[in-house]
């Protein structure tokens, strides 16, 4: 549905030119949901201004459809932007509207009569669960209720893609929660493409069918959440599976495993001493569930009076579905 | 009592007075009109074309930025209004009466309200325009239905506060023959010694300023849902 071909934005400065963001390649399905994380300063902000065309980027294509937005006219694009609904941070209401009339806005640009305009806001607004406050002004409502207009407002135009730029970053956990929720139930019952970018693990975690991490403007990861958490040498599963805080661990062998589904079961401790001449302590664990799979990340301090042999290890816990990363190696066969 | 009784009988104020609130009714309500479409247009213009704005033009900016509009404000009217005493004779065929001083009541006028127009089109969030081009909107679209209504507030504002500009400016041009209750407190006050007609003019303008700046209030209390 959308692909994105070596997308780079250099904002040209007098002393230094500053890559925003650099050479960016992503495909994202039909229906699917797809985070891009990053802190700030990591290009989220310029990536997003660059998919919606409102910064022109310097090199690359942004193909939604089968159209590629950076090549047709100033006209083509507002009409191509119209299969976009765009959810803001701060909703971007305006204050001179009702609820109503911000919701039905991208109807009137093609010059929908009055009264077929109401009836898709107030349908709309009962899809977000605001019905009863068409009439009312933005500044009346909660930031919740706002960003609830944002997106009902954002579909009224009937698009095929949802971009949404840190939805939930102004607003308290629980609303985030019902915001992440109402994104999730739009999106399945409309069958809509959604991009999340954001910089809450939280939201990719709770919303999320797949992940990207920008990092200095460029996308260090990628892949299907499921896939990229199962994988523990991967930052994002380092944040998606984060292990609570632990004393330092003093062993011949500290290791970190992570694993899913079945794995998750697997007493981790006896199946690696079962096989290897060790002791085993879980130093620490974190056990969760990201959409409908279940993970365990564990922290191992391993011991034996004897030399270790790590490959023995490691073939045990990849038997096992365990992906495993090397901490510190003290006691271990050359 | 006497000096009441006096007042009451009082011909210039009897004849002269309603007229020359008529001719500053005219003056201020012409050159307001003119002062609020043509100083309308620059503001917006202004807030378009300038550095960031939704179609930066660096020249056209510049030029109205500094020459007209920065260059206007620096005359003061006093001297501007003598200064386009040939410009009007050759507008209006005649440099005499409120319709005359319209022209460089406006001129003088439109480029303060410029001004301000561009100042509470500023106020408008930059947010609010992304959502509108992100719609789709054209940028004639934008001025329309994102940046007038949104700034509508700051607009009234703006529109009351020319309004009382112009009500002095009218005064000192009721001086070089513009007619109006600048005229009549020079003619009756000032050459004639008649305190009384100088005391109606003042009380006569204090409440008119009174009343447009609690009309404008009342309008923009009215359309501001921020």
């Amino acid at each position: 549905m959308i692909s994105v071909r070596e997308l780079t934005k250099v904002y040209r400065q007098p002393t230094r030119d500053v890559v925003a963001i650099d050479d960016i390649n992503l495909d994202i399905d039909d229906g699917e949901i797809h985070g891009i994380i990053g802190r700030s300063g990591a290009g989220k902000s310029t990536l997003v201004r660059c998919l919606t065309l409102l910064d022109r980027p310097t090199k690359g294509q942004v193909i939604v459809g089968s159209q590629d937005l950076t090549a047709v006219s100033d006209t083509k694009l507002r009409n191509a932007r119209r299969r976009i609904g765009m959810v803001f941070q701060h909703a971007n209401l305006l204050s001179s509207r009702t609820v109503a009339e911000n919701v039905a806005m991208p109807l009137e640009i093609v010059n929908a009569k009055k009264a077929e305009r109401r009836a898709r806001a107030l349908e709309l607004l009962e899809l977000v669960g605001l019905q009863g406050l068409e009439d009312t002004y933005p500044a009346q409502l909660s930031g919740g209720q706002r960003q609830r207009v944002g997106i009902a407002r954002a579909l009224a135009a009937d698009p095929d893609v949802l971009l949404c730029d840190e939805p939930t970053s102004a607003l308290d956990p629980n609303t985030t929660d019902d915001i992440l929720t109402l994104i999730r139930s739009v999106a399945d019952r409309l069958h809509l493409t959604v991009v999340v970018i954001t910089h809450e693990m939280l939201v990719v975690k709770n919303l999320c069918d797949s992940v990207s991490l920008l990092e200095a403007g460029k996308i260090v990861e990628s892949g299907k959440l499921s896939e990229v958490a199962a994988d523990v040498n991967s930052q994002l599963s380092r944040s998606l599976l984060p292990l609570p805080t632990h004393q330092p661990v003093t062993a011949d062998l500290v290791i970190e495993v992570v694993g899913k589904a079945d794995a998750v079961n697997t007493p981790i401790g006896s199946t690696i001493a079962a096989e290897n001449p060790v002791t085993v302590d879980i130093a620490a664990a974190n056990i969760e569930t990201l959409g409908t799979t279940r993970f365990a990340h564990y922290l191992l301090g391993i011991n034996s009076d004897q030399p270790i042999n790590l490959t023995g290890i490691e073939a045990t816990l990849a038997r096992h579905g365990f992906s495993v990363r090397v901490r510190a190696a003290r006691g271990v066969q050359a | 009592m006497n000096w009441f009784e006096e007042l009451l009988n009082n011909r210039a104020l009897e004849t002269a007075l309603p007229e020359a609130i008529w001719e500053t009714v005219v003056m201020v309500g012409i050159a307001g009109v003119a002062t609020v479409v043509i100083g309308g247009v620059i503001g917006v213009i202004l807030h378009l074309t300038r550095p960031g704005g939704l179609v930066p033009m660096r020249t056209l900016y510049a030029i109205l930025s500094s020459i007209i509009v920065n260059i206007t404000r620096s005359i003061p009217y006093a001297i501007l209004m003598v200064a386009l005493i040939p410009f009007t004779q050759w507008l209006i065929g005649s440099s005499i009466g409120p319709i005359a001083a319209t022209v460089s009541l406006t001129i003088a006028t439109a480029p303060f309200f410029a001004r301000l127009v561009e100042t509470s089109l500023r106020e408008v969030p930059s947010g609010t325009v992304d959502a509108a081009q992100v719609m789709g909107m054209s940028n004639g679209q934008i001025v329309t239905k994102v940046f007038l209504p949104e700034a509508l507030p700051g607009l009234i504002s703006a529109i009351t506060n020319t309004t009382v500009v112009l009500i002095g400016y009218s005064a000192m041009a009721g001086l070089i023959g513009g007619g109006g209750l600048g005229r009549l407190a020079y003619n009756y006050g000032y050459q004639r010694f008649d305190s009384q007609v100088m005391i109606v003019t003042i009380i006569v303008m204090v409440i008119g300023v009174q009343l447009i700046q609690w009309i404008g209030d009342k309008i923009v209390a009215a359309v501001d849902h921020r």
